[in-house]
Formats: structure tokens, sequence, C-alpha cells
């Protein structure tokens, strides 16, 4: 009788938690539905509105790029002595107006997240410039405890890169081909430590 | 009487009947929208704005004889309609041409709210070809009435204009938010306009197919239609009729300027694609970034609009038409753009020192008669279906309505048988673009508007800085520069910067008119 009344209470737990659980979910956050049609959708889920480049080529890419990189063995020493990384911007060499900082940006957030450090650049490099000068030269600061100017680092390596494309189309089919390149180089040396690239075939029908 | 009574409309009839019914308001069918802009474009030549303002409003006067009887709003308000809530509302061109004048009197926020409403009828059709293509690409060729009396959206190229006007627009009233929002805009816009047109060339030739329509171009040629006019080398020379290259370099040197060199990139890459010769483009491909204003420099853009563009006229040829399974010869009217006589463009700007070369990105001439000579055989299509079923109209009509039906549709038929001359007429017909670094403050600017030496000032504020000009024959509008600071740039944007620090932020000097003390020599 009491393995019997044990053995309920086990399989009732789970089925009253479960239960339980539900009805916090029906006391989540209301929603406000118009008539817009307008509805979330899986961040990740493959894109294949137009042959333009998308998020899931940026994700495709960031990921393989940031998998090749923290293969390297320099990216693991890199890694183990702390040295410092700096992205350069990623040109744009296709006929598509497609902000490049959209890749670099995603391959710092998952290289940060697998321990190489980086340093600030292009608009940021701004912002912590004119955040340095505002504590030291604006004379609202207690100068004993602001940022003192001078003590930035410089990085070891710049990541840099390209994104290129090849067009063709006729009465029945376009199709694209892209190319996106990823570099990693010694600062002082100019020397080319890594690189890898990705390739991308997107084909519309009309 | 007895005939009227005895006379049984048919659907077709009443929507002939209808449009005739319309007199007086944009779909009014007998309306000649080029004989309608003369006195506006006349009194511009003229310098006479204000002028050119008060006729285009008495053109597009409400319908409404006072102020008791117009719409109103919630709270009793007037309220002014658009062709979006009523069929008498004001169309499109209104606000086209209202936004230029404007503009030349350098009311850019009059200018840009104008611009706003007519986009707002461009976003309609783009919406509703979004959501449902079948139904807009369908209604190619499912019009019994003549084209001009379709809901006017714009030509392509003045969709496309139109948003890239909006964005100068925002530029020089210094919102780069929305300049950026609307560069991005132009383009998804022309990427819609190209499948639009891909669809609609299909569905033409379905429809001709299914008509028994074969007509072509060289056909018509053959009847007297000009074709010349529209196969010009300046024609031929174009990708298509509606990308702009003056809005991709626009894009190129804002981008430029903010520090966005992955977008300024592709804007001058695509410029040179549509105008390949040009040197000012050139010299900029693959080398965004290279040459950057100094401290107390400006990065200057001349955008120099000359001309109006052309117009679009009605020629009746007598087309082959299939009427009872035998082809007949039947007078039929197609649109036309003749090229317009040359417009005089300056061929250099003299600023301060400088001498500026001045090159022609947009000739909308050319882009008129590239667009017409693209769609010709859609409106042939369209045009020889419509004259099958009105003759089968007319045959009914007689045939229910003795002599005074057929007189009926005969008048419907005549008065809906005019090909489309709407067209956006206060559009320059070439525009043209000078840049130069420039020292900031007062500089003295001259060039040849073709009836003489035209001297003003433009004050160079800050690091970027566009002057409009407008040469209208001898008559100069010259715009106030529109001017900011990077940093205002990038706050509104969120932009990159540049690799030098910009100037600290200047208090703006206020901006004369800037065509207060023309001088002119001959």
């Amino acid at each position: 009788m009491k393995f019997i009344a044990s053995t309920t209470t086990r399989l009732l737990f789970p089925v009253m938690l479960a239960a339980s659980l539900a009805a916090c979910q029906t006391t989540s956050s209301p929603l406000v539905d118009g008539d817009s049609g307008v509805s979330y959708g899986d961040a990740k889920a493959v894109e294949t509105v137009t042959t333009d480049l998308g998020s899931t080529d940026i994700q495709m890419t960031s990921e393989k790029m940031t998998q090749s990189l923290l293969q390297h063995p320099l990216v693991r020493e890199i890694i183990r002595k702390r040295q410092l990384v700096v992205a350069s911007p990623v040109q744009n060499k296709t006929s598509e107006y497609f902000d490049t900082a959209l890749i670099s940006d995603t391959i710092l957030v998952q290289l940060q997240k697998n321990g190489i450090r980086y340093v600030v650049a292009g608009d940021e490099m701004q912002n912590q410039v004119d955040e340095l000068r505002r504590q030291n030269q604006s004379g609202l600061y207690n100068q004993a405890k602001t940022a003192k100017i001078g003590n930035m680092q410089g990085a070891k390596y710049r990541i840099d890169g390209s994104v290129s494309s090849i067009k063709k189309r006729n009465a029945n089919v376009k199709d694209v081909y892209y190319k996106i390149n990823l570099r990693l180089i010694e600062i002082e040396s100019g020397i080319v430590e890594w690189s890898d690239e990705k390739e991308i075939r997107k084909t519309a029908r009309r | 009487m007895v005939a009227l009574r005895s006379l049984r409309l048919s659907p077709v009839l009443v929507a002939l009947a209808a449009t005739i019914l319309l007199a007086g308001c944009a779909g009014n069918p007998l309306r000649s929208y080029d004989k309608e802009m003369q006195g506006t474009l006349q009194r511009l030549n003229s310098g006479e704005v204000d002028a050119a303002l008060s006729n285009l409003e008495s053109n597009n006067a409400s319908i409404f004889s006072s102020s008791s009887d117009a719409p109103k709003d919630q709270d009793g308000e007037p309220t002014e309609q658009t062709q979006l809530d009523s069929v008498l509302g004001k169309d499109i061109l209104y606000y086209f041409e209202k936004g230029e004048l404007l503009k030349l009197k350098n009311d850019y926020a009059g200018s840009r709210d104008a611009w706003l409403v007519a986009d707002e009828i461009v976003r309609v059709w783009e919406d509703e070809y979004r959501t449902n293509p079948t139904k807009v690409i369908g209604e190619v060729g499912a019009y019994l009435v003549s084209d001009r009396v379709r809901r006017y959206d714009g030509q392509d190229y003045e969709k496309v204009f139109l948003s890239t006007k909006l964005a100068l627009d925002h530029i020089l009233l210094g919102r780069f938010d929305l300049a950026r929002i609307e560069m991005k805009k132009t383009f998804e816009r022309e990427k819609l306009i190209e499948s639009f047109r891909d669809r609609e060339y299909d569905k033409i030739k379905e429809e001709g197919d299914k008509q028994g329509v074969a007509t072509t171009a060289e056909e018509l040629g053959d009847q007297g239609y000009p074709l010349d006019e529209l196969d010009g080398p300046e024609v031929r020379a174009l990708k298509n009729g509606f990308q702009n290259a003056f809005a991709h370099y626009l894009s190129g040197y804002f981008f430029e300027l903010t520090g966005e060199y992955s977008l300024a990139a592709p804007g001058y890459r695509n410029a040179l694609a549509l105008q390949p010769k040009s040197k000012l483009i050139q010299a900029k491909v693959n080398r965004v970034g290279q040459q950057k204003p100094g401290r107390n420099e400006a990065d200057v853009l001349f955008v120099v609009e000359s001309g109006f563009a052309p117009e679009w006229k009605s020629i009746t040829v007598a087309a082959p038409v299939p009427i009872n399974r035998k082809l007949v010869a039947t007078p039929i009217s197609f649109p036309i753009v003749y090229s317009s006589a040359e417009v005089a463009v300056p061929r250099t700007l003299t600023v301060g020192k400088k001498t500026l070369p001045v090159e022609t990105l947009v000739d909308v001439d050319a882009m008129a008669r590239r667009l017409l000579k693209d769609q010709l055989p859609g409106i042939i299509t369209r045009t020889v279906v419509r004259a099958v079923i009105k003759s089968t109209v007319q045959y009914q009509a007689r045939k229910r309505g003795g002599v005074i039906g057929e007189v009926v549709a005969g008048i419907a038929t005549i008065a809906t048988e005019q090909a489309d001359e709407r067209a956006w007429r206060t559009l320059p017909a070439k525009l043209s673009v000078a840049r130069a670094i420039l020292p900031r403050g007062e500089v003295p600017i001259s060039f040849d508007t073709g009836n003489g030496i035209w001297h003003g000032t433009i004050t160079v504020n800050d690091r970027m800085t566009i002057v409009p000009i407008r040469v209208l024959g001898g008559q100069v509008y010259l715009g106030s520069p529109g001017s900011a600071d990077i940093e205002e740039i990038r706050e509104a944007t969120g932009a990159a910067e540049p690799a030098e620090r910009p100037a600290p932020a200047r208090k703006k000097k206020p901006v004369k008119p800037a065509n207060a003390k023309p001088q002119q020599e001959s």
C-alpha cells in the first residue's frame, strides 16, 4: 500500500508541476493584437525572401568564421596570453546596401564569449575619446577617480575582410554568388596569420 | 426620348459614362494635364514662384464652392482630401508639383510635407503590389477605359525621384536620420519596380496572346508613330527608365561623410553602373573616405537642376485591331515623349577661386523616353484590347439603343480614348552635380546660365554642405545650403566616425536668401 502511495505521489508530482507551470503560462504578458498581421518569428529561421544578403547569411558566415578562428592554434595562444584584437571595417565590394558591421560585430561577440579580448574601434572609438575628454577636461569630475588619458591599449592583431558578389540573370533565373573573406593580421608585421572564406550561392526563379 | 428610355445601358456603358461625370477631378478623361501646367511653368521661367503656386492651386481647386461644403474632420475643420480619400481628392501630381514649387521657395518643410503625401500614395501602390501582386498585375490588362482615367500613381522614374528628393529635403532640414531611411527606401523602391515590370511583361504577353493582339511597336512605327524619338543613343545608353544615378551618388556622398563606408561604396558603384563615363563617380569608386575635408573645410555637393521634365503627348495612329477576326486599321491614341529642346546646363561652376566641372548624372528627358519605350508593348496591348471591347460596346449600343445609344457610346469612347499625358512636369530635365572641398564661410559662386553669367554667394557652414541650384532659362533659383556638423549626423544616425575628428560644432549663421542679390551679366 505504501508502495502504491509513493508511486502515485511520484507520478502525480510531475503532472501537477506541469499543470501549475501551464497555469503560469496563461498569466504571462498580455498580447496586444491589432489587425496588422504582425507576429514574432524565430530569429534563426532560414530566410529566403530575396537573393540579397540576409539574416541567414550573416548567421552562417559568422558561425563558420568563428569556429575556424577558434580552431587556429594562434587564436588559442591569443586567448591564453590575453592579447588584444581589433576589428577593421569589412569592405563591401558588392552593389548591395549592406552594412558589413553586421558580420564583424556578430563575430566579435562570439569570439568574446570564447575568451578573446578586443578593443573598440570605429564609432565606439569616438565615444571612448569623448568620454575620456569629458572626464578629464570638462571640470565636472573628481580628478582622483577619473579614467586617465594615455592608458588605452593597442591591439596586437586585427581582423579585416571583404564581401564580394557576382550576379547573373536571364529571363527565368537570377543567380547571385557571394564570397565573404576574413583575415587575422598581426599589426606590427602585417603578416596574415589566418584567413578563411565563406561562399554563398542564392538562386531565384521567376 | 423614347429611344433614351428604351436604352438599356450595359455595365460597360455605365462605366464609360461615369468617367465623363468625373469632369473637374483628377481622373477627368477630358483633362489635358500638359495644357494645365503651361501657366505654372511659364511663371517659373519668369521667376514668379508664388504666382506659379497660385496657378497650381487654382488648377486643383476643390469642386466644393465654399468652405462650408468642404469635407471636415472630427473637429469640424476643413480637410484636404487626397485621391486616397475620394475620387474627387487631389491627385499625386498636385503634391509632386507643389513640393517642387515650395522647394524653389526654399520652404523645405512645406516641400517635404507635400512630397510625404505623394509618397503615401506611392506606398499604397507598393503595399498593394506586395500584399497582392496577382491583383495589381491583373489590372494591367483589365482596364476598359483609357489609361488617362486610371489612378495615376506616378511614372516609375517619378516614384524613384520622389524618394530621392525627399532624402535631399531631409538633409537640407538637418534630419539625417530620416534621410538615411529615405535613401534605403529609394533602393527598395527600385527593386520593387523592377520586380513589378518583370511580372507585368509576362502578364501583358499572356493577355495579348489571349486576345489575339499581335500588334508590335514596329507596326505602329510603320503607321506613323515616331519610334525614332524613343530610340536615340541617350535612350539606349540607359539600363532602364527608373534607376537614378544621382540617388546612388547621393547615398555615396552621405554615407562617406557619416563614415559608413560599407554603405557608401555600393552607392558610388551603383551610380557608376548607371553613368559609366562619369569622371566624378569614377574618382570615388574604390577611393571612399580617402579625401576628407580638413578642420575648417567642407565637402560641398552642388546639385544643379536644369529645365523641365518632358511633356507626354497623345498621338493618334491607325493601328491594326482584330475585329470580327479581321485586322482593321483603327485610329487609336498612344502616348509619345518628344525629346525636348536643348536644356542649358552650366559646364562649370566658379566657386571662390576654384572652377568645378559639372557632370549630368540624370537625364529625365531620356529616362521618360526609355520608360515609354519599355512600356510601349504593354500600352499597345491594353489599348488594342480596349479598342476591341469598345467596338463590341458600340455594336451592342446600336443594337439596343438605336442611333442615340450609339452616339452615347461613341462620345464616351472618344472622351476616354486619348493617351495619358500626365507627368510630373516641374521635375528637372537634367540633374547635374559638382563637388569640391571648400573652406567654410561665405564663398562667391558664378556660372553661365546660357543667358549670361550669374553671380551669387553661398554660405558653407560645416563639413557636409549641399547647395541646390535650379536653372530655368535665364532664371536661377539658389537654395539655402543644407549643412551639418558630422557629429549631428552621427548622433542622428548612429553612424560610424571618419578617422579624423571633426571640428567642434559651430553655431550656424543665418543663411541669407541666396538669390537675394544675383547679378546678371550679359
